[in-house]
């Protein structure tokens, strides 16, 4: 019986790295690749200034564009499957409030940017690219913002999870997405009982 | 808690399609695997669920003895990655453990595969972002008298190699090096066990 090596398990084993870049000081919090390879997208939290959003040519590791953003952490990014656009998610600064921007890629226009009243924790793009939803870590509502002229977009009233929405995943084939979290943001090691208690 | 929305006609608290409740705690990372009807879940508890989203029957429970921070599909659906305490790659179909790298990533916050199926790269405590060919995984089937193996991942330039035993023994290597993601040999009488090696490419 001849049977192939698939089932092995080689947990001593190591990546094939390609490359290895030390792009940010403090944690990478989010990684987005843009759908023709050519670019990668990452986040870290605020390094005691600043929390960066580099965009780096996965062929050879040049930073194409870093946007450095004053005492926020970025939390999550995405790249839209069309290859236009680029958002991230985050917060902090002197409010204490969230942001979450979007970019148009060709020209690095900032298409959109929303200010909410906590850190964004989630930012996705639906696989026709028709669609782009954010939430904040507080999980009081999830917000579906339609990209092209005709489509209903619209946002929760409800608090969805209770707590941080960690997570936005567009379905590949259908007009759903999926949203997840929990009672406390612990992701990172942070968690916010306290705060949340108002939620629960 | 997982939660399945419906946007064709908008978006609202009206529009919630399902909830899942299976993790017992904070879920940090989603994923749609197989053909996209299947819907893998991980966070604090160290769970990863994957459910078909439908009728949410939990097709596989896959244990991390840490928390999941963040979770990656290959574009065809069968290989899920998952990282935190580590990086671990699961076949879709029945759940199995294929690689666990986990001196190589600790603290790993974010993964991402390419749209290509061919890298993977990942973010880590200490600001890294590093960027990896796909690992091997091999799909073992017959044709007749023949195996056929196919293979993802590496660097395009590959070894077949094989043994007389499943665990124990030096590999050999059998034909030359290649560029070819699939193989058809005779079964043979004696067992024989082939892996598929990825080698570097100039």
């Amino acid at each position: 019986v001849a049977q192939g090596g698939s089932g092995s398990v080689q947990a001593q084993g190591a990546p094939d790295i390609v490359w290895k870049t030390n792009g940010h000081n403090r944690q990478v919090t989010s990684i987005a690749i843009a759908p023709d390879g050519a670019s990668l997208a990452s986040g870290s939290i605020e390094d005691g200034l600043y929390g960066y959003l580099n965009v780096w040519r996965t062929l050879d590791t040049a930073l194409v564009k870093s946007f450095a953003f004053y005492h926020e952490d970025v939390l999550t990014v995405a790249i839209s499957p069309d290859g236009q656009y680029l958002a991230e998610g985050g917060g902090g600064g002197d409010s204490d409030g969230g942001k979450t921007r979007m970019w148009q890629i060709s020209d690095w226009t900032l298409v959109t940017i929303h200010d909410t009243g906590n850190f964004i924790t989630a930012v996705a793009f639906s696989a026709d690219s028709d669609f782009y939803a954010f939430a904040p870590q507080f999980g009081n509502f999830i917000g579906l913002v339609p990209l092209k002229p005709g489509l209903r977009g619209g946002s929760t009233d409800d608090a969805p999870h209770y707590g941080p929405v960690n997570s936005i995943q567009f379905a590949p084939n259908a007009r759903t997405f999926a949203s997840a979290g929990g009672t406390e943001w612990s992701r990172f090691g942070i968690t916010l009982t306290a705060s949340l208690t108002t939620h629960s | 808690v997982v939660k399945v929305w419906d946007y064709t006609n908008g978006f609202s608290d009206d529009t919630l399609l399902k909830t899942f409740c299976e993790h017992s705690g904070p879920v940090n990372a989603l994923a749609y695997v197989g053909d996209g009807n299947q819907l893998a879940s991980a966070g604090v508890d160290g769970k990863i669920i994957i459910r078909r989203i439908d009728d949410g029957i939990v097709i596989h429970t896959l244990f991390d003895s840490n928390p999941i921070t963040s979770l990656a599909a290959s574009p065809d659906g069968k290989i899920l990655l998952s990282a935190g305490s580590g990086l671990k790659f699961w076949r879709v179909a029945d759940g199995a453990l294929l690689y666990a790298f986990d001196k190589e990533a600790q603290g790993v916050g974010a993964v991402a595969i390419t749209a290509d199926g061919r890298y993977f790269a990942y973010g880590r405590a200490d600001g890294a972002v590093v960027y990896a060919h796909m690992p091997v995984v091999l799909e073992e089937s017959r044709l007749g008298d023949d195996i056929v193996l196919h293979w993802t991942g590496g660097s395009g330039l590959y070894r077949v190699q094989r043994r007389n035993h499943p665990v124990r023994g030096e590999w050999h290597n059998f034909g030359p090096p290649t560029t070819a993601t699939s193989f058809t040999n005779a079964i043979t009488r004696e067992p024989v066990f082939y892996r598929v090696v990825s080698l570097p490419n100039p």
